[in-house]
């Protein structure tokens, strides 16, 4: 048995102890246990994003041969470039597609789906199936979908009689079709947590409602969506950083185009990047800050309107 | 009593067709949420012939033709794609377990100075979009001469701040008598986490790692950017190649998608408590 | 077994002082129970014994050896805890043996020890259940089999029995005190159950606000509180406190009637002090400090006669089931002899006399 030294026979007055040692040994062992997180947040997460900021301020060549510093100018010019503003404008169009409308439906098939039938957990399983799928097997999915010469789609608009459309490929219709695609994939996400924000409200709110004479609709107004507000309020924030985060769907389903109609912020800085990455660098920068103000902004305004059940 | 045997009944009849009109409602949505992934199977089960006609979303048994498959795993490698997305995601899957683990140990149980602000930068992680650092992180692996390699897919993700929440909650949850009898009983921080923590945390290691997995196999940028050799890349990129190298055969296309899906939709069936439970994780205060 | 030595110890968290300059002497083999209200820092004084906190100021000795610097794991005590801190994925065979495993011993060797411990807990049937799938009783018992498998220096407890029902807690009152009596080594018990206190230990120490306020047998701190705190606190109706004052003979009046004190008070004539006479050691009799009957309570064993005094306080008397009672509404005169009657100076709270 380890003991520490024996103090024995130490005076009668009171001792301070060395108080401590276990203290300094849990800082040791802080350390220990969270330094794996750190060195990866260090090298992958912190380090590029200082890295990306000051690369933004060098004119580069693609090969990194030369560097030229050019300090803010480059960000000046990302901001003023049509390119550039195109991209911004795209991908707030998408956003304002995808997020409101994958809300709406998803909360809808929770609300569908929260009701005690047989079988419900099959039809749950099903609402919830997209949620598995990737951004390339959905593309794939639906590019298969609308397919101009046999895709399902224009088969079925055939049949109706109606002209064949070719939606990717017009500049009209590819970001309305490209956010369809989208939308459907985020469906899974949004059932899965605002059902299970429909769960977590007590069946007594429902219950006082329906006994103070409230239909259900004005149920589903005064109770459901204020208890759901956490649960709305985290997939706003979700959706939205999602939205302006998007690649797959477009690189897989239109390339940017047709027209660039469809040429995201993050597809435009991953179509710079192989020409001139110090340009990339400062799109990135700016797609960052826009997912800040935006998160921040989201949470401050919704926030106030979030009741937190304790 | 007649009255009310009448009103009684047409109660009850309004309660079946009321059930009645929940299910055909659900039972439509239903369809309607399948329907691309139900013609994706009935696509790659046809012979290609018969694509461009309405009655091939019809399964009869007789055209069925699974030649699809086979051609997807060959010619487009999908394979080996499958294999590589399975190594990767179960190394970030692991990798991310145990760094969260530790370090949502740290944060429950340990005190020391900086913690708060450590906290406060792993949230500030989830703030960060791995989009906005792709072009510094291609460099820092181009330097380190990771390109096509295991570590470029797997290394960047070996820390999780979503899991480290999620397991700091998990151990605080446990009652701190649990610790104080450990500590009695004779064991010090790690004997307490391997024997007692960790059990104990073991519906929120399960969700941990089903949601862990889903993200990793599921990812599609930076596994595009750091594999140019069909010996590293993910099946999500093998899909984009597939539809490179198989053109209008939409039959194969769609085999693919369904073979780089399945897994998933495999976990989802057997682990739908688990992802839910991660899923969920995040929309919670505290 | 352990002799256990608290000097001048201090915990404080935060403003609060939990612990207040503590020194309690615990002998070997001696069953010591810390009794006092929620928070009177008895359980923090069982947690510095434990190890599970360090003392801020002061020394902990065991054997004589300070050990502020020595690790729970290290001293070589058990603790029973008021949840009993089960293993919930653990069988009771392994909660039990647990505690084995850091000392080294081997497989076997754990399970022949776990085997003996839950034998003497009457355990056998339940060893490879889970906690879960055991009773209240059961579960407390697992906590003591894995307490005693390992045949500690001293064994610590934190309300172990608050959690189980009346009478299952008597029972296990009993069986406790027995199995102090067969391992003979020191036991460290907490409680705010001043019943539990006085029929288990062989000395009670009483807290209050963090400071100690008595040391004693049982016998001691109910006929002789050293203040008005241990007075009101031990006995159950608690003492009577009657405001009094002193007499040149060295006796007290309340409210006018004079009643004897042993050896004299030794204060001054006139000083206000307060008297504290136990329920059972106030009589009825034809003369004494006149009283109203106000309620009386039977217990079957006993009767409780609540009585008030002209100065509006009160009393009561406790009175054997078959001696003659008052009724309510009886004017009463209560007496008591010289040495059942302690006087308290009513601004420290010490006893006097």
């Amino acid at each position: 048995m380890t003991l520490a030294p024996t103090l024995r026979g130490t005076g009668t007055e009171s001792v301070t102890p060395t108080a401590g040692a276990s203290k300094r040994r849990d800082r040791w062992l802080a350390l220990a246990l969270l330094a794996p997180s750190l060195v990866v947040f260090g090298v992958f997460v912190f380090y590029p994003l200082g890295r990306t900021v000051w690369l933004g301020f060098f004119l580069q060549d693609p090969f990194g041969l030369r560097r030229q510093w050019v300090g803010l100018e480059q960000y000046r010019d990302v901001i003023t470039s049509s390119e550039f503003l195109n991209s911004l404008e795209v991908t707030a169009l998408f956003t304002v597609y995808t997020v409101p409308t994958s809300l709406a439906l998803g909360l809808g098939m929770a609300v569908l789906a929260h009701q005690k039938l047989r079988g419900m957990r099959l039809f749950r399983t099903i609402f919830a199936s997209t949620v598995a799928t990737s951004v390339a097997v959905a593309s794939l999915l639906w590019l298969v979908l609308l397919q101009p010469s046999v895709g399902v789609f224009n088969q079925l608009l055939e049949s109706i009689g109606r002209e064949p459309l070719d939606l990717l490929n017009d500049a009209d219709t590819a970001l309305p079709a490209v956010a369809a695609t989208t939308v459907w994939q985020n469906l899974g996400a949004v059932f899965i947590v605002t059902l299970a924000g429909l769960q977590s409200v007590p069946d007594e709110l429902y219950e006082s409602a329906r006994v103070d004479g409230h239909g259900a609709w004005s149920r589903f107004r005064n109770v459901t969506i204020p208890m759901l507000g956490p649960q709305l309020l985290f997939l706003t924030v979700v959706l939205t950083i999602n939205a302006f985060q998007s690649f797959g769907q477009i690189d897989l389903l239109t390339e940017g185009g047709p027209e660039e109609s469809t040429n995201v912020i993050v597809y435009s800085i991953v179509e710079t990047l192989a020409i001139d990455p110090g340009a990339a660098s400062a799109q990135a920068v700016v797609l960052f800050g826009i997912v800040l103000v935006l998160s921040f902004v989201q949470f401050r305004w919704l926030d106030r309107r979030v009741h937190y059940a304790s | 009593m007649r009255a009310d045997r009448t009103t009684a009944r047409s109660h009850r009849r309004r309660r079946h067709l009321r059930t009645a009109g929940q299910y055909l409602l659900l039972t439509v949505v239903a369809a309607i949420v399948l329907f691309p992934i139900y013609s994706a199977v009935m696509v790659a089960t046809k012979p290609f012939r018969e694509l461009g006609d309405l009655g091939m979303l019809v399964p009869d048994g007789i055209s069925l033709d699974l030649g699809a498959f086979p051609t997807a795993f060959s010619d487009a490698n999908l394979d080996r794609y499958l294999i590589n997305s399975l190594i990767v995601a179960v190394l970030i899957t692991v990798g991310q377990v145990a760094t969260s683990i530790l370090a949502g140990y740290a944060f429950a149980y340990l005190r020391f100075p900086g913690k708060t602000l450590l906290f406060v930068a792993f949230i500030a992680t989830l703030m960060i979009p791995a989009e906005v650092t792709i072009v510094a992180n291609l460099e820092t692996v181009q330097k380190l001469g990771w390109i096509d390699s295991y570590q470029a897919l797997v290394v960047p993700f070996l820390a999780f701040a979503i899991g480290t929440f999620l397991l700091r909650q998990a151990f605080l949850g446990i009652p701190a008598d649990m610790r104080d009898a450990a500590t009695m009983d004779g064991y010090g921080h790690w004997g307490y986490l391997t024997r007692v923590a960790v059990p104990l945390a073991r519906p929120n290691i399960a969700a941990l790692s089903v949601f862990s997995f889903l993200l990793a196999w599921n990812q599609y940028l930076w596994p595009l950017l750091v594999t140019n050799s069909d010996d590293y890349r993910t099946v999500q990129i093998g899909l984009k190649q597939l539809t490179g190298v198989e053109g209008p055969n939409l039959n194969v296309i769609m085999a693919g998608t369904i073979l780089a899906a399945l897994p998933i939709l495999l976990m989802l069936i057997l682990f739908e408590r688990q992802l839910i439970r991660g899923l969920t994780s995040g929309s919670v205060k505290g | 077994m352990a002799g256990i030595e608290l000097e001048r110890v201090t915990k404080r968290f935060g403003d609060v002082v939990a612990v207040d300059d503590v020194s309690l002497d615990i002998g070997d083999g001696e069953f010591m129970v810390l009794v006092g209200p929620s928070g009177c820092g008895k359980s923090t004084a069982l947690r510095l014994v434990a190890g599970l906190e360090e003392p801020d100021e002061g020394v902990i000795r065991l054997d004589g050896e300070v050990v502020n610097d020595v690790e729970a794991k290290h001293r070589d005590l058990a603790m029973v805890f008021q949840s009993y801190a089960l293993y919930p994925h653990m069988t009771v065979r392994r909660n039990i043996a647990f505690p084995l495993k850091p000392l080294g011993v081997d497989r076997s060797e754990r399970d022949r020890r776990a085997a003996a411990a839950a034998a003497v807990l009457a355990l056998e049937d339940v060893l490879d259940r889970k906690p879960a799938q055991l009773s209240g009783g059961q579960r407390q018992r697992v906590a003591l089999a894995r307490a005693i498998v390992r045949e500690p220096r001293a064994f610590l407890m934190d309300e172990p029995l608050s959690n189980l029902d009346a009478k299952l807690r008597t029972e296990t009152r009993a069986d406790l005190v027995a199995l102090h009596e067969r391992l003979a080594t020191t036991f460290v018990y907490v409680t705010h159950d001043q019943v539990e206190a006085m029929t288990m230990a062989d000395r009670v120490a009483i807290l209050d606000a963090g400071r100690l306020q008595q040391v004693g047998t049982p016998d001691e701190v109910y006929e002789r509180p050293a203040n008005l705190f241990v007075a009101g606190f031990i006995g159950s109706p608690p003492m009577n406190v009657m405001s009094a004052t002193a007499t040149d003979d060295g006796g007290v009046t309340v409210v006018g009637a004079a009643l004897e004190s042993e050896a004299g008070t030794g204060l001054p004539a006139g000083r206000p002090v307060s008297v504290g006479v136990r329920p059972e050691a106030l009589s009825f009799g034809p003369s004494g400090i006149p009283a109203l009957v106000d309620t009386i309570e039977s217990h079957g064993h006993e009767r409780l006669v609540a009585c008030t005094l002209a100065d509006g306080s009160a009393a009561v008397v406790r009175l054997a089931s078959r001696a003659p009672s008052p009724k309510p509404g009886d004017p009463v005169h209560l007496s008591a002899r010289a040495d059942d009657v302690l006087v308290f100076d009513p601004e420290t709270g010490d006893r006097v006399r």
